[in-house]
């Protein structure tokens, strides 16, 4: 198994009554709430733990996208990318950008510089991912149209590649952005490109696009792998009529993971934070989160409710779980939380039921200090780690950066913390 | 009533059109909202008496197939100008609510001297930074109602979007609202501006009668004044109350556009 210590990076300095006083952490969140200067503190805060994580043996270290919100702040997963490049060459990790939301950059060209020059920095340490973005960044925040939002991520993931893979110059002739001459400088150190996968949501049209690419399908669900297991075999289906076979590695799954000593240590020390999370970090008004024609109406059939239903109103949401309290949370899997013993048990459990290969773990959530997620990093690298990583040897995994024969890397000399005067 | 499809050559795009009242009489072509065909037009049975009334029902709102590949209103447009020409209509009146009424205007546009006037219940198509409206795209039903409707509990809405009996139905209205708005955000999000006031000077010759919700969230009776300044000839009116459903709230609405088409004299 493979464990990326994954960051989103979010405020932590909302209210108490936020969820009372407005509307949504995203979009149209009022500006007056920012703090700055704490805001600096958060992103050397954040980028430390990133950088402990490598130190401290995870697999990978994972940045992100999203815009106009106190729920992750980073509107640039490059920008932290570039910061985190020169600082984990002393270490094994890789550095997974999940990542550019193609849609967002026009021309999507940008991207594939950002990432080839980030690819060639980290000396070959790049897995990218290209999700469609949320509603909210994607449409609300960036104006893009969401009814051919698809097309558009799927023409610019298109150029993206042919730009990275191919040896001369050519033109670009699309509907949502024209290129005379595509000729970046330079290409990706890994050839013919660094591993892709491909993060959703859990539509239809995001599994069958992974597997047509024959790349990893990356669930981001903040509500755990027994709500997905489901949706994980209609995946595996999925695969299994494409003539693949279901190697682990296709699949990744975000997780919510707090260790302790014990399970009453694990309510103590981390509830809060979680409460913080699903509170206010995931108060977003439920207009932003869908825009008409950001779901396809292939998807929202998938999910229509029995005739006669009573309710359609779903366990695994971001309204049911303002409601939820830590007991919720753990009975339903949505936080894997306890003593070594129970996350390892119940993170085995769930890969092993599911066969997921990748886990994108959450680890700093919410409001938790640098020091107790520091504490949960090492608990997890120390005491769970260690036991889980050889599960699923038996498979290759074909999908994560690999040595590239005959590079040297640059031995990096980031300058010392006192800085020489 | 006699309803025609009509698709075009190249993609298989469709339009429906549904035709009735008086064949002789002058053309009245309606385009819906951006909610879809609704009730259809406000007035159809007492407008039929008078005009030959063709309805129109835009490709990807649930009726009429395609649009998928229409990036623009103008691309809109001109399949719309190709199904009116098939059905051999001639000079045309064009009316539209909302969404319709803003393709109505890109229709006298493209064509102006095919459009032999226009008549537009809470046109979108300019858009003030000071004054934006709600955001039709973002809001939930139950959030949006009050902007459309000066009654949000009444029989009009539950006549446009009847309530659901159970979960299935509920998810059956949610698909019909992203089929829809859906198909609207290709050509209105995420701003509502499609540069009329720019190209309005192509619509001089054409007169024009427009309505405005006074209470009207989504297009602002503000709004009223852009469109007065770039059509000086047209006559403009605020309904109160009303909201951004004005063609069906405001009961005068068939006979003052009846009397807006006469008024020109037109006989077929």
């Amino acid at each position: 198994m493979k464990f990326t210590y994954f960051h989103l990076m979010p405020f932590d300095g909302l209210p108490e009554d936020f969820g009372d006083r407005y509307r949504s952490v995203w979009v149209d969140i009022p500006p007056e709430v920012q703090d700055v200067p704490r805001i600096h503190q958060l992103y050397n805060d954040y980028l430390d733990e990133l950088e402990h994580a490598a130190v401290k043996g995870f697999d990978a270290i994972g940045v992100n996208e999203h815009h106009n919100n106190a729920y992750g702040l980073m509107s640039s997963p490059n920008m932290m990318g570039a910061a985190l490049a020169r600082r984990i060459t002393d270490t094994d990790s890789k550095l997974l950008v999940m990542g550019d939301a193609v849609p967002l950059y026009n021309p999507p060209i940008r991207i594939a510089e950002e990432l080839a020059m980030l690819d060639v920095m980290s000396g070959g340490r790049l897995i990218t991912g290209f999700p469609l973005g949320s509603s909210q960044d994607s449409n609300f925040a960036y104006g893009v149209k969401p009814a051919t939002m698809r097309e558009q991520h799927r023409e610019g993931f298109e150029l993206i590649l042919k730009a990275w893979t191919t040896d001369e110059v050519f033109s670009h002739n699309g509907r949502f952005s024209k290129l005379r001459y595509v000729n970046p400088w330079p290409k990706p150190l890994q050839q013919p490109h660094p591993p892709i996968w491909i993060p959703g949501s859990g539509s239809v049209e995001t599994m069958d696009f992974a597997v047509e690419l024959d790349a990893p399908f990356f669930l981001l669900s903040y509500f755990g792998a027994d709500y997905a297991a489901d949706l994980f075999e209609k995946y595996w289906e999925r695969v299994e009529l494409a003539g693949r076979d279901r190697n682990p590695y296709r699949t990744g799954m975000v997780q919510l993971v707090m260790v302790a000593d014990t399970d009453e240590e694990a309510r103590r020390l981390y509830e809060p934070h979680v409460q913080y999370f699903y509170q206010r970090c995931t108060h977003i008004y439920p207009g932003f989160t869908e825009a008409p024609g950001y779901k396809t109406i292939r998807s929202l059939q998938e999910v229509l409710p029995a005739k006669g239903a009573t309710s359609s109103s779903r366990p695994d949401s971001f309204a049911a779980a303002q409601k939820y309290g830590w007991d919720d949370f753990v009975e339903q899997g949505i936080v894997i939380a306890g003593s070594p013993d129970t996350v390892r048990e119940k993170l085995e459990a769930a890969a092993k039921r599911s066969s997921i290969g990748n886990w994108v773990m959450l680890m700093h959530i919410g409001s938790m200090p640098k020091d107790l997620a520091k504490h949960n990093i090492d608990m997890f690298a120390e005491k769970v780690m260690p036991a889980l990583s050889g599960t699923f040897d038996e498979h290759e995994h074909q999908w994560w950066p690999k040595p590239i024969e005959g590079f040297q890397e640059t031995h990096v000399q980031p300058v010392a913390r006192e800085a020489q005067r | 009533m006699t309803r025609t499809t009509l698709q075009t050559p190249i993609d298989g795009t469709q339009i429906v059109v549904d035709r009735s009242g008086l064949a002789s009489g002058p053309t009245l072509v309606w385009l819906h909202g951006q909610f879809g065909a609704l009730d259809g037009l406000p007035g159809r049975d007492a407008l039929g008496e008078r005009f030959d009334v063709v309805e129109v029902h835009l490709p990807g709102w649930g009726v009429a197939d395609g649009g998928d590949r229409f990036d623009s209103i103008g691309e809109l447009a001109s399949v719309v100008w190709w199904a009116l020409e098939s059905l051999d209509l001639g000079r045309v009146s064009v009316a539209g609510h909302g969404f319709g009424a803003t393709l109505a205007v890109e229709l006298a546009i493209q064509q102006p001297g095919a459009v032999r006037s226009l008549a537009l219940a809470a046109p979108f198509g300019m858009f003030r930074a000071d004054d934006t409206g709600v955001d039709m795209f973002a809001l939930l039903p139950r959030d949006l109602n009050p902007h459309l409707y000066t009654d949000p509990q009444g029989e009009l809405v539950a006549r446009h979007f009847p309530p659901p009996a159970d979960a299935y139905e509920k998810g059956l209205a949610s698909i019909r609202r992203v089929q829809t708005l859906g198909s609207t955000s290709r050509y209105l999000f995420p701003i509502p501006d499609t540069n009329v006031a720019g190209r309005g000077y192509r619509l001089a010759d054409v007169p024009m009668r427009l309505w405005f919700g006074a209470q009207d969230g989504l297009v602002p009776v503000s709004l009223a004044a852009d469109w007065q300044q770039v059509f000086p000839h047209a006559r403009i009116e605020i309904i109160d109350p009303a909201g951004h459903m004005v063609a069906d709230e405001h009961e005068g609405f068939a006979a003052e556009l009846a009397a807006s088409i006469e008024s020109l004299g037109i006989t077929n």
